[in-house]
C-alpha cells in the first residue's frame, strides 16, 4: 500500500473531492451547473461551456468512480466513473424527454438531478465504509 | 508476462521521453493533415489524405507500440497515448467531411437530433402520430430517443451546436472508453498491465470496430453499453456485492435503450451469465444437471434474438419471417461457405487477411486460454473464458440463422459480428503474449538471453543481441502493419457524394431567409443537409425523410417536369394532412444527378417559368422556388 508521502497531487485532489467535507464540492457542482445553465441562455460561449463541463464531469466522475468502483485503480476509477455518469445522465434525460421534452431548462434539471444522485451515491458509499470499517475493528 | 516488455531496447528513460514526444508530434501531425485535407465536395476519406498520410501512420503505430512495450512508462500514460490514437483512428470522416460521415443512418439520426435539440417535437421521436399503444411504447424505448439525449445534454453543456456534439460523440465515446474497457476486461482475464493496453490497443485491429465508432448512431452507442455490460457480467461470476448487480442493471438498461440489437444481445448474454453461475456452484455436487442447465441456457439465449424480431410483425413494425428463400438457388459449395465463412465469403482476397487476422487470433486465444486454465486448475479463469466463449458461439449462431434463415430483418445480420470482436479483443492479445513467452521459454536462439558477468553491485544484466533486436523489431512491424492495414480497410475507398458544404449552405440559407412555412422537394441528400439543420418532418420547415415514398414521388415528379402546377399540387397534397405551406422549394444538383440531366432539368424549369431562388457551388446546386398566390 501506497504511503501518504507518495500521493500525487491528482490523489489528493480526488480524496478532496470525495470526502466533500460539508457538502462544498457538492455546492462546487451545482455551482457548474447554474453556470452551464447561464452559458446555454446568455453567454453561449464554447470556451466557457468547455470548462465548466469539465469540472462537473471531473467532480461528479471522482463521486461515481468512488461510490461504485472503489476496487479499481484510480485512472480505471475516474473513467468507468465517466461512464456511470453517462449513463445515468442518459437515463435520467431519457425519462424527462419521454415524459415532456429536453430543453435548456430540463437539461438543466436533468444535470442538477445527476448531481444530486451523484452526491448520495458517494456518501453513501463513504457511509458504509465507515460502517464496515468499525465492524472489523470491533471485531479485533 | 508480456516478456517483449522487459527486453525492448529502447527502455531507457532517455529513449522513452524521446519517443513519446515523438509519438506526440506525429499524432498532431496526422491531426493537422486531416484538417488541411477537409475539403467542401469529396467522395471518401482517402481523396483528401497526402501520400505520406499511411507511412505516418505507420510511423505514429511502431513509435505507440514501443511506448506500449517498455518497461518504464506508467500504464496511465500508456493508456493516454492508446486513447489519443483510438480516437485519431476514428475520427477520419468526422474531420475531412463537412457534415461527418453521413449515411442513411447518421443522416435520419441527426434529423431526430435536431427535432429534439430545438425542441420541436415533445415527448421523444418520432414526429408523426403512433397508431397504437404498441407503437408509441416502441417509438419510445428507440435509439434515437436515447442516443439524442446524450448528444442534446451535451451539445447544451458545451455550449456548442448539436451538431458538432452529434457528428463527434461516436468518434469521442469509442476512442476513450471502449480501450479502457478493453483493458479492465483484459485484467479480469488475467492479462498483465502491458497485455492489457495491448489488447486495449488490438481493438482497433479489427476494422469493423473503427467503422462503427466514426459514425454516431443509436446502434454505435449501445455497443460500447454492451461492452460494459459484458465487463460487469463476467465480474458477477465470481462477485456477490450488489453493487455489481446495480451496474448490471444501469448497463443493461442503457444498452437496451440504445438500440434494439445491443439490448437483446445483451440481454441474451445476461442469461447466460445466470446458467453459466448456476453451473459453477452445482458442476461439482451434480454434475450432468449443471451441465444440462448450462446447454439450456445456451439454447435459449441464442433463440432470444431471432424470436424478438419475430415479434415485431406483433405490433407490425416489420413484417419478419423465416424462410429458406435465401439458399434458394444457390449451390451447395456456396451454402457451405456461407455457413462456415460467413461475411468473409463475400470479401475481396487482398481484404480477407485484414478482416479475418482478429476473429482468428482471438478464436484461438479463446480456446487455449480455456484449456490452459483447465491445465493449471485455475477455475475462475476457465469459467470467464468458458462463458465468453459460448457468448462467442452464441452470437455466431445468431449470424448465421438472422444471415440464412430470416427474411426482412431490421438490420443487416454484419452488425452481430461487432459483439463477437468486443468479446474476444482481450484473447487477441493473451494470443499474442502467449505465443512471445512460448518462444522465450522453448528457447529458440533468436530470443535467448545474453548474461553480462555481475557488475561492481553484483547485479548480473542481460542484454539483447542484434539478432533478438531485429526480432522485437519485425514483431513490432507485423503488428503495426496490421493496426494500419485495419484503418485502411476501414474507410471505404469508393463511395457516393459526401454530403457537401454548399449543400448545408444552401439548406441554411432557406432557413434563415424564409419568414413562411415551407416545404422542400429534394433528393435524399439534400434532406440529409435539410435535416441537419431543421430535422425532418418539421412542420415548419417540411423535409421528407429519405425513406418517404411520397417525397421520393414529389421528387421524381418535378426532375421529370418541374412546373408550378407540380408545385401546388405538393401544397394540395400536404394539405390533406392538415400541414399548410406558404412556399415550396425544389432542389436540384449537379454531381447528384449528371451535368445532362441537371442541365434538361434546368431548361424544362425555365421554360415552365419555374423561379429561380438562388444558387450555391458555382451553379452546381439550383433552388427554386413557388408562392401560392393569394
Amino acid at each position: 500500500m501506497r504511503g501518504i508521502s507518495d500521493k500525487t497531487p491528482l490523489d489528493k485532489l480526488e480524496e478532496l473531492i470525495v470526502h466533500d467535507k460539508r457538502f462544498i464540492w457538492t455546492a462546487f457542482s451545482y455551482f457548474m451547473v447554474f453556470l452551464i445553465f447561464l452559458n446555454m441562455n446568455i453567454v453561449r460561449l464554447p470556451a466557457v461551456g468547455v470548462a465548466v463541463s469539465f469540472f462537473f464531469f471531473l467532480i461528479n466522475s471522482v463521486f461515481l468512480g468512488n461510490a461504485l468502483f472503489d476496487e479499481k485503480k484510480p485512472f480505471l476509477r475516474f473513467s468507468f466513473g465517466g461512464l456511470a455518469l453517462i449513463a445515468i445522465i442518459c437515463i435520467i434525460g431519457w425519462i424527462v424527454l419521454i415524459i415532456y421534452n429536453l430543453d435548456a431548462t430540463r437539461s438543466t434539471l436533468v444535470l442538477c438531478i445527476v448531481s444530486t444522485v451523484s452526491s448520495i451515491m458517494n456518501k453513501v458509499s463513504r457511509y458504509t465504509f465507515s460502517i464496515e470499517f468499525v465492524r472489523e475493528a470491533s471485531k479485533t | 508476462m508480456l516478456l517483449i516488455a522487459s527486453e525492448v531496447f529502447f527502455l531507457n528513460f532517455r529513449y522513452l521521453y524521446a519517443i513519446r514526444s515523438l509519438y506526440f508530434f506525429m499524432i498532431g501531425f496526422l491531426f493537422y493533415t486531416l484538417i488541411m485535407g477537409r475539403s467542401g465536395e469529396i467522395y471518401t476519406v482517402w481523396q483528401a489524405m497526402p501520400l505520406f498520410f499511411i507511412p505516418a501512420f505507420f510511423g505514429a503505430t511502431i513509435l505507440l507500440l514501443a511506448i506500449v512495450f517498455s518497461t518504464s512508462e506508467r500504464v496511465e500514460y500508456k493508456l493516454l497515448f492508446v486513447i489519443m490514437y483510438s480516437i485519431l483512428s476514428r475520427s477520419f470522416s468526422a474531420i475531412v467531411f463537412p457534415a461527418g460521415g453521413v449515411g442513411p443512418q447518421q443522416g435520419e439520426g441527426l434529423s431526430a437530433t435536431r427535432l429534439l435539440f430545438e425542441s420541436t417535437i415533445r415527448d421523444g421521436w418520432a414526429p408523426w402520430p403512433p397508431n397504437n399503444i404498441l407503437i408509441l411504447l416502441f417509438n419510445w424505448f428507440r435509439g434515437e430517443n436515447f442516443q439524442s439525449v446524450l448528444s442534446v445534454v451535451s451539445a447544451r453543456m458545451l455550449g456548442v451546436d448539436v451538431f458538432w456534439a452529434h457528428v463527434w460523440l461516436a468518434p469521442m465515446m469509442w476512442g476513450v472508453f471502449v480501450p479502457v474497457c478493453i483493458f479492465a476486461l483484459t485484467r479480469i482475464l488475467g492479462g498483465n498491465e502491458t497485455t492489457s493496453v495491448l489488447a486495449s490497443l488490438m481493438i482497433t485491429a479489427f476494422p469493423v470496430t473503427i467503422v462503427w465508432g466514426t459514425f454516431s448512431v443509436p446502434n454505435s452507442l449501445g455497443y460500447i453499453f454492451f461492452l460494459l455490460s459484458v465487463l460487469f457480467f463476467i465480474t458477477y461470476l465470481s462477485s456477490r456485492k450488489p453493487k455489481i448487480l446495480l451496474l448490471m442493471a444501469i448497463f443493461v438498461v442503457c444498452s437496451l435503450l440504445s438500440h434494439l440489437l445491443t439490448g437483446i444481445v445483451t440481454f441474451s448474454l445476461l442469461l447466460l451469465t445466470i446458467a453459466m453461475r448456476a453451473y459453477e456452484s452445482e458442476k461439482r455436487e451434480a454434475p450432468l444437471a449443471a451441465i444440462t442447465s448450462l446447454v439450456f441456457g445456451f439454447l435459449l439465449s441464442t433463440v432470444l434474438l431471432p424470436l424478438s424480431l419475430l415479434s415485431l410483425r406483433v405490433i407490425y413494425i416489420r413484417y419478419v419471417y423465416f424462410s429458406l428463400n435465401v439458399l434458394v438457388g444457390l449451390p451447395p459449395t456456396e451454402i457451405l461457405s456461407l455457413l462456415v465463412l460467413g461475411e468473409y465469403a463475400n470479401f475481396r482476397i487482398e481484404a480477407i487477411p485484414v478482416f479475418l487476422a482478429g476473429p482468428v487470433l482471438g478464436f484461438i486465444g479463446i480456446v487455449s486460454s480455456l484449456r490452459r486454465a483447465q491445465k493449471k486448475g485455475i477455475d475462475r479463469r476457465a469459467s470467464l473464458s468458458l462463458l465468453l466463449l459460448l457468448g462467442y458461439l452464441m452470437v455466431l449462431v445468431d449470424h448465421r440463422i438472422l444471415k440464412l434463415f430470416v427474411v426482412n430483418t431490421p438490420f443487416n445480420a454484419e452488425r452481430l459480428l461487432v459483439f463477437q470482436y468486443l468479446m474476444i479483443a482481450p484473447f487477441v492479445a493473451l494470443f499474442i503474449n502467449s505465443v512471445v513467452s512460448y518462444l522465450q521459454k522453448n528457447g529458440t536462439r533468436l530470443f535467448r538471453k545474453k548474461t553480462n558477468p555481475p557488475s561492481a553491485l553484483g547485479i548480473a544484466r542481460t542484454r539483447l543481441s542484434m539478432r533478438q533486436i531485429g526480432v522485437y523489431s519485425v514483431i513490432a512491424i507485423i503488428l503495426a502493419s496490421w493496426l494500419t492495414a485495419s484503418a485502411y480497410y476501414a474507410y471505404p475507398h469508393s463511395s457516393f457524394l459526401q454530403i457537401t458544404d454548399y449543400e448545408i449552405e444552401a439548406a441554411r440559407y432557406i432557413e434563415t431567409s424564409t419568414n413562411k412555412t415551407y416545404i422542400v422537394i429534394c433528393d435524399q441528400w439534400f434532406a440529409y443537409a435539410g435535416g441537419m439543420i431543421v430535422g425532418i418532418n418539421n412542420t415548419r420547415a417540411f423535409y421528407f425523410s429519405a425513406a418517404s415514398r411520397v417525397g421520393i414521388e414529389l421528387f421524381n415528379a418535378m426532375r421529370k417536369e418541374p412546373s408550378g402546377d407540380t408545385m401546388n399540387q405538393t401544397l394540395a397534397l400536404m394539405e390533406q394532412d392538415n400541414l399548410h405551406f406558404g412556399i415550396v422549394y425544389f432542389v436540384v444538383e449537379e454531381p447528384r444527378l449528371g451535368t445532362d440531366e441537371f442541365n434538361r432539368v434546368i431548361a424544362n424549369a425555365t421554360e415552365n417559368n419555374v423561379n429561380v431562388y438562388h444558387t450555391f457551388g458555382n451553379g452546381k446546386l439550383c433552388i427554386f422556388y413557388y408562392q401560392r398566390q393569394t
